[in-house]
């Protein structure tokens, strides 16, 4: 019995001894700690599992809004590289602190993109919400790749295939979109939400003609403090008389913002609410929206049966 | 005696497991067989492609990849066949001769093009065919659905005939 035992204890610590070493190499992985929930999930398609990707946003935060805690900064102190979206979306630059208290290298994902400017409040400023097109999305990957071999060379084979396989979706996901948004008629093309995070999408896929293909939002830029941010009663005007114009058929919420606004120009203007679009996060694990694709697929499928006759 | 059969049973299983793991990936996508000379040699073989597109850089492409700027690229295993970096005008027919790089046994084209985005609501093709002098070797049409990349691999094989055996 005694021996049978032995037999089996042998085989068993043979089976397992892969697992015990791939626990042991798992311990040494860098990490990166990303501020949003898109850019995370980004890298995570292109690490696959040989890097830890994490999130400072949790689904559904406001990143314009959002006050580091102290569990952050833990996070932050054991991050190999961080990775922020900047042109200001993250309110007071909170992640770009984060990283340089804890001295730690950071990058920018949206380096070297063409920013549209958007005037507000007598300024020109930079729109972050880039990542609303597919095609601003593969200048995002681009940079995380490079920022990924940068960090981890031995590893620039496997992050370079992933991210040629990632950009390949990246534009299907955008041929797809067209062909979606072609169920709508141009006139119907009227895309009105909480605040101005689809500028992107909307000169991309030629919405809101009447706005010079931008957003049209009862908020601005940020839900922050910020120059141009938040909502004004003349910016609140503007957009009744947008809606009663264009004839608009809904409007929409978003998954990380209060939906009072929007509720309350439904009111007035008797315009029915086509449902909550993610914006500034992702959705949360298991939802529909826990990708960026799946994001963006579930945003045009809502947009595109809230609008289409 | 117990613990021969359990080691016995044990060995099954795990080989069993392992055997299959080992044919599964042994296994080859079919491959179109053509019987060809020794006499007929690779320069006499000629590779049409035809896209039904106007093929153009991807700006999906990954920034500092060798083929970020290239159009249209044809590959023999890891040798580059041909490779476009100007925008090829629809329904244009290139021909590549001579196609280097083949030889007697198996071989893979690997051929990828990029449509316009401005197409991204249209089914790509590249029809691409391969001349043994005036005979034909392969007629094969890659497809790209909805604006994707149109890329394939096309597998044939190359064998000596009995009578290239016989001249030798």
């Amino acid at each position: 019995m005694l021996r049978l035992l032995a037999v089996f204890l042998t085989l068993t610590v043979l089976l397992l001894a892969p697992m015990v070493m791939a626990a042991r190499n798992a311990a040494r992985q860098p990490v990166v700690v990303a501020s949003t929930t898109q850019i995370a999930d980004f890298a995570r398609q292109i690490a696959g599992d040989r890097l830890i990707v994490k999130s400072i946003l949790a689904p559904g935060a406001d990143p314009h809004t959002y006050q580091p805690t102290p569990d952050d900064v833990q996070i932050v102190l054991g991050a190999d590289l961080c990775l922020e979206n900047g042109l200001h979306l993250e309110g007071k630059n909170w992640m770009a602190t984060l990283a340089r208290d804890a001295g730690k290298k950071l990058g920018t994902v949206t380096r070297d993109l063409s920013p549209l400017m958007i005037g507000t409040a007598g300024q020109s400023i930079s729109d972050p919400h880039a990542w609303f097109t597919p095609r601003n999305a593969a200048l995002y990957v681009n940079n995380i790749t490079m920022a990924l071999e940068q960090l981890d060379p031995a590893g620039a084979f496997e992050y370079r295939a992933r991210a040629k396989l990632y950009l390949q979706q990246l534009r299907v996901l955008d041929a797809w979109i067209r062909e979606q948004v072609n169920h709508i008629p141009p006139q119907r093309r009227i895309l009105v939400t909480t605040h101005d995070a689809f500028n992107y999408f909307c000169r991309e896929y030629q919405f809101n003609p009447d706005n010079d293909y931008l957003s049209i939002a009862p908020v601005g830029w940020s839900t922050g403090s910020e120059v141009g941010a938040g909502m004004t009663p003349e910016r609140h005007r503007q957009v009744v008389e947008s809606i009663r114009q264009a004839g608009a058929p809904a409007i929409f919420v978003e998954t990380t913002i209060n939906p009072k606004q929007i509720r309350e120009l439904a009111r007035e203007t008797g315009v029915r609410i086509g449902g909550e679009l993610y914006s500034d996060s992702m959705g949360s694990a298991g939802s529909a929206g826990e990708t960026y694709i799946g994001m963006m697929r579930e945003n045009v499928l809502l947009i595109v049966q809230s609008l289409q006759p | 005696m117990r613990i021969a059969l359990t080691a016995l049973i044990w060995l099954i299983m795990i080989g069993g497991l392992s055997l299959y793991i080992h044919q599964r990936d042994q296994r080859l996508p079919p491959a179109i067989q053509i019987l060809t000379t020794e006499a007929a040699s690779m320069v006499d073989y000629t590779l049409e492609i035809t896209p039904t597109f106007s093929p153009e850089p991807d700006p999906f492409a990954l920034h500092g990849d060798p083929s970020a700027s290239a159009t249209l690229v044809v590959r023999v295993g890891e040798r580059e066949l041909f490779r476009s970096e100007q925008a090829l005008p629809a329904g244009k027919t290139v021909s590549v001769h001579p196609v280097a790089g083949l030889v007697v046994g198996r071989n893979e084209l690997y051929l990828w093009a990029t449509p316009p985005l401005s197409e991204a609501l249209m089914d790509h093709a590249v029809r691409v065919r391969l001349l043994q002098g005036n005979q034909e070797v392969f007629d094969e049409t890659l497809w790209g659905l909805s604006g994707a990349k149109v890329a394939g691999t096309i597998a044939f094989i190359l064998e000596r005939s009995a009578e290239a055996e016989h001249d030798h």
